[in-house]
């Protein structure tokens, strides 16, 4: 529905790419065809950690049709971090294109370069590595122990990072009860369809053109510059559709190693990786062990909090640095405390790399916070949802860690619709069931940022332009995942300027073609703030508008309205293109706007999510019965979107509860790499998701809208663990909470 | 490159003539969902695959006095939507409708499932169960039947010879409907799952007195192949169904997984599994309180 007034704003319609999606005429980078391409196919390390000691590469060059084979002795030496997104940030370079220190199961060696897929595959395969096997690190609370066989030269402690308010150490000792809980979250793929892959060639001039389905086109060029001691125009980049992302293409991955192969080769090749590589080679969600305190007086007020997050980065750093922060933030602008600590640790382990995954850090700490949460009411013997409301915070309050205003913040109208949408009240009154199925309720709230405001640079710059056939093309480093960030775009463009979005073009994100953008998408920033962009540049293209027209139409542009591509005054109309060519023709002038947005601010977004679940105490299966979330949006570009954005968050949220899991053996070989093994829900899983959204308007935000693709999974796992251990009166400390944990943890009641 | 080979037989004497000339890299394309998977592999090596998807006198079900015959080529789909077999043999519509995804189902049949002999094979264990007998050509055109435990040696393991193919399986009709198939996988999802323990339970019984004559049960996934539990079998003899004895063959089964599958820790949830698998098939075959 339509919000009131407004014609775009809040209409579901369809991604703008739907009819192509649909019928199968899309190309994804995997499905391109440049002429001449050749095929590469990466040599990964079989073990967790250890020194190449030869490469045997006979039998592989006598594969007919290959091209070369290119290894670390023939790859640049230019360290990289490939979550760097601003030339000048401070990053620990641990990065290179190949390695013969081999640090994970998954690390690259060599690349094969053949004529055919199948070529370079059958290569690949017989080249033979030797390694000197090193001791490996799996265990992030063994990581700082064993410094013997570091995994980098600067040691496997990479950081340590503190948030602070208040007096949280002698507050602690007033409190009536301290609850304490160490809580685990486990590293996850991202299990986006669309494998990871990307085209790279090289032109006359040698310049770089690598065709990419990624989240920040100019991290692609900085990091490709980087990595082969490049200038960054000498890279092209442009963004191919993505078959899902969710953080998982937040980071050049691969891109750097195909152009460093086109570059030697002289071609275009194609490196896309199938499932198995994808999972043990590209990025996973950080693994994260959290040590969390909570003191609470007898009313049920949160006297302090002391949290320490040890965040296991896997062998390269990427946003290891960035990540704990980002963890750290949220903790203070959810409830009202004003004495608490927020500490963290960051390690490297001999697991596959983390980096970016839908939520960044926000999962992991909600997990670990809003489990404690329950324990603490339960030993208040007070009702979780009570507990809550008892101390979450109120629109604007201050941020007491000093960071920006909260905004509007509406997590206690989501709590309260929740809970009656639910019937939680209903629910909590019935029987557990003492027999072999038990029945639990758990809730879990969330916040989540708008970008970088407050942290990083965040701004955007967009080129508006009315075209004199009455179309408008909107150039911006949009990056659509597939979740509609594009017709998102349209929908706002559309509302201002009174048009259909239809007459509404934006191009894919190109290096080349559009005007720079900070940071892409990440952060949860593109409604909020690339959005904003374009609600303002809209505006100024219809003041450009309206003064053309007022000339045309000959009236006070007082007078003058939009409607449907009509400029109408009292006396007569012109449509957009009559007034286009006029500008044109008459006026000497081109309608078009380029705009340079600095991000207002970063308000919290919120959500806040119900559970019902029913328990096999003798298998220990979970069947999740029914599903409440409810998000303060501020308000909703395109409903549909938002919806669709949620259900999938609750299928990941809950993949991460119940099952999935990168496993490791003693040797911390991958023993998960396939989705034999490696389970995501499917849709027998899912429960019934109900929707539910708070759309109260946030002032900064474009029509009022905040984020949503992020924070929808953040409270899912800890909703439906609260369920489970409701259910059992079990304390479930490590996710997923697999048949097994569950058994094990009824043993222990 | 090495070749890929492909033939594609329409009737029994012209299989048999492709049997006879095959040759350790000869493979028979049924279905197609486990052999298109290693399609990439085998294009490597040169392989020649045998198509039977021609052969529509095996795409036949056939339903004799007191023995159905499923040919080679049903489908999983058709087995589990089959309104005599899910009214009269429940446990194998019920093992057909979960095995693989419904896209797997319209594709896969029976014996691929057998000649894979994976210990996690679901068909195996209610195949057994049935106590049917399969089909086999060679390649001299002679037909030969055996049992899924002569079949069946091991992981990975058959007596099929390489010029033999499984044209079909026949599965004696159970005189009564008291039979029911579950599992329950080895990762906590509910479908498209790789069995952790498969249950297939088989009872004769006679009205009106509702007692157990007879009883086959099977277990799948728990050992290298699909094996009887005699001692929970006995049981049941001569029992009327209750929910005591459910929870007795719950525990006998357990023992028996206990005993094959040692103490491997990475098996030792199967012990859950198998308990509260046997108790769900009493509940549904009988309706009892459990």
């Amino acid at each position: 529905m339509p919000a009131a007034g407004l014609k775009y704003i809040g209409k579901s319609i369809p991604i703008h790419d739907v009819r192509e999606k649909a019928t199968g005429a899309l190309r994804y980078a995997g499905d391109l065809k440049l002429h001449g391409v050749l095929h590469a196919k990466l040599v990964l390390s079989e073990i967790a950690h250890g020194r190449v000691k030869h490469l045997d590469l006979e039998q592989a060059l006598a594969v007919p049709g290959v091209v070369g084979i290119y290894t670390y002795r023939d790859a640049p030496d230019h360290p990289y971090n490939s979550h760097q997104w601003l030339e000048g940030m401070e990053v620990q370079k641990d990065e290179l294109i190949f390695t013969d220190h081999v640090r994970f199961h998954g690390d690259r060696i060599a690349a094969v370069v053949a004529e055919t897929r199948e070529a370079s595959e059958r290569a690949a395969r017989l080249v033979h590595v030797e390694y000197d096997e090193l001791p490996a690190v799996i265990d992030p609370e063994a990581a700082g122990l064993l410094n013997a066989t570091p995994i980098h030269a600067s040691g496997n402690h990479i950081v340590h990072k503190r948030i602070a308010c208040g007096d949280a150490e002698s507050r602690m000792r007033d409190a009536d009860l301290v609850i304490e809980d160490r809580i685990e979250t486990p590293k996850v793929h991202h299990a986006a369809m669309e494998t990871h892959g990307c085209i790279a060639e090289v032109d006359a001039q040698g310049t770089i053109t690598v065709r990419t389905p990624c989240q920040v086109i100019f991290q692609v060029q900085l990091i490709v510059s980087q990595a082969l001691g490049l200038p960054m125009d000498k890279v092209r980049v442009l963004k191919t559709t993505l078959g899902g992302s969710f953080g998982g293409k937040g980071q050049p991955i691969l891109e750097p190693v195909a152009a460093f192969l086109a570059l030697k080769v002289g071609k275009p090749v194609r490196l896309v990786l199938d499932r198995t590589e994808t999972i043990l080679s590209t990025r996973t969600r950080t693994k994260a062990i959290g040590r969390v305190r909570t003191g609470v007086d007898r009313k049920g007020r949160i006297v302090a909090r002391e949290i320490h997050m040890l965040v296991d980065t896997g062998a390269y750093c990427t946003n290891g640095e960035v990540i704990p922060m980002a963890m750290g933030k949220k903790s203070f602008r959810l409830y009202q405390i004003q004495d608490q600590i927020f500490e963290a640790d960051v390690v490297y382990t001999n697991t596959p790399v983390a980096g970016a995954c839908r939520g960044y850090g926000s999962p992991q700490i909600c997990a670990v916070t809003e489990i404690n949460l329950d324990h603490a009411a339960r030993a208040l013997g007070m009702d979780p949802v009570e507990f809550r409301m008892r101390n979450l915070v109120h629109p604007y309050n201050a941020d007491p860690a000093g960071g920006p205003s909260i905004g509007n913040a509406r997590i206690r109208d989501c709590v309260t619709k929740g809970s009656d949408l639910f019937q939680w009240r209903e629910k909590s009154a019935r029987p557990k069931g003492g027999g072999r199925i038990a029945r639990g309720i758990g809730m879990a709230c969330c916040t989540h940022g708008n970008g970088y405001y407050g942290g990083f640079p965040d701004f955007i710059t967009v080129d508006l332009r009315l075209t004199p056939d009455g179309a408008v093309v909107i150039k911006g480093a949009f990056h659509d995942l597939g979740c509609g960030t594009v017709m998102t775009m349209m929908q706002i463009a559309a509302e201002v300027l009174d048009l259909d979005p239809s007459s509404i073009l934006i191009p894919d994100a190109d290096t080349l073609v559009c005007p720079f953008d900070s940071a892409g998408t990440q952060a949860s920033r593109v409604t909020y703030v690339c959005g904003g962009a374009v609600h303002q540049a809209a505006g100024e293209l219809k003041r450009k508008l309206l003064e053309s027209a007022a000339t045309l139409l000959a009236e006070p542009i007082s007078g003058l309205r939009l409607e449907q591509g009509y400029v109408i005054g009292s006396s007569g109309r012109a449509s957009y293109q009559e007034i286009a060519q006029y500008a044109q023709r008459q006026l000497r002038s081109d309608l078009c706007v380029n705009l340079l947005y600095q991000s207002p601010g970063n308000p919290a977004s919120y959500g806040a999510h119900f559970a019902e679940v029913e328990v096999d105490r003798i298998t220990g299966r979970v069947r999740v019965l029914d599903y409440v979330a409810v998000h303060d949006v501020g308000q909703a570009i395109n409903t549909g979107f938002v919806e669709g954005q949620i259900q999938g968050s609750v299928q990941m949220g809950l993949g991460m509860a119940l099952m999935e899991e990168l496993t490791f053996d003693a040797r911390g070989r991958v023993t998960s790499s396939r989705f034999s093994r490696y389970t995501v829900p499917n849709a027998p899983e899912m429960p019934n998701v109900r929707v539910a959204l708070i759309e109260e308007g946030e002032e900064s935000g474009p029509f009022g809208a905040k984020s949503i693709g992020e924070i929808a999974t953040v409270p899912v796992a800890p909703a439906i663990i609260n369920a489970i251990n409701d259910a059992l009166g079990t304390r479930i400390s490590v996710m997923p909470a697999t048949p097994e944990r569950i058994v094990a943890a009824i043993q222990d009641v | 490159m090495p070749e890929l080979r492909f033939e594609m037989p329409s009737n029994l004497p012209e299989l048999a003539e492709c049997l006879a000339g095959a040759g350790d890299d000869t493979r028979l394309l049924g279905g197609g969902t486990d052999l298109l998977l290693q399609l990439p592999a085998l294009r490597f090596q040169g392989t020649t695959l045998i198509d039977l998807s021609g052969m529509r006198e095996l795409s036949e079900m056939r339903f004799e006095k007191d023995v159905l015959e499923i040919g080679a080529n049903v489908t999983y789909a058709r087995i589990a939507q089959d309104p005599f077999i899910r009214s009269r043999i429940p446990c194998l519509a019920a093992m057909a409708a979960r095995i693989g995804s419904p896209q797997i189902r319209n594709c896969a049949c029976l014996p691929g499932n057998l000649v894979n002999a994976s210990p996690g094979g679901d068909a195996i264990g209610t195949i057994l169960a049935l106590d049917a007998r399969v089909r086999l050509l060679n390649g001299a055109g002679a037909i030969r039947e055996c049992a899924i435990d002569e079949l069946v040696l091991g992981i990975g393991k058959t007596s099929l010879s390489r010029n033999e193919a499984i044209i079909g399986v026949r599965i004696p009709i159970p005189a009564s409907p008291w039979n029911a198939y579950g599992k329950i996988g080895l990762t906590p999802r509910r479908e498209v799952i790789i069995a952790n323990v498969s249950l297939t339970m088989v009872f004769e019984i006679t009205e009106p007195d509702r007692r157990i004559r007879a009883a086959r049960m099977v277990l799948g996934s728990t050992s290298p192949r699909a094996h009887r539990v005699s001692s929970a079998e006995a049981l049941c003899v001569d029992q009327v169904p209750s929910s005591e004895l459910a929870r007795e063959v719950a525990e006998a089964l357990k023992r028996d997984v206990a005993g094959t599958i040692g103490a491997n820790p990475a098996f030792q949830h199967k012990l859950n599994d198998v308990r509260g698998l046997a108790l769900d098939l009493f509940h549904e075959l009988f309706a009892l309180e459990l």
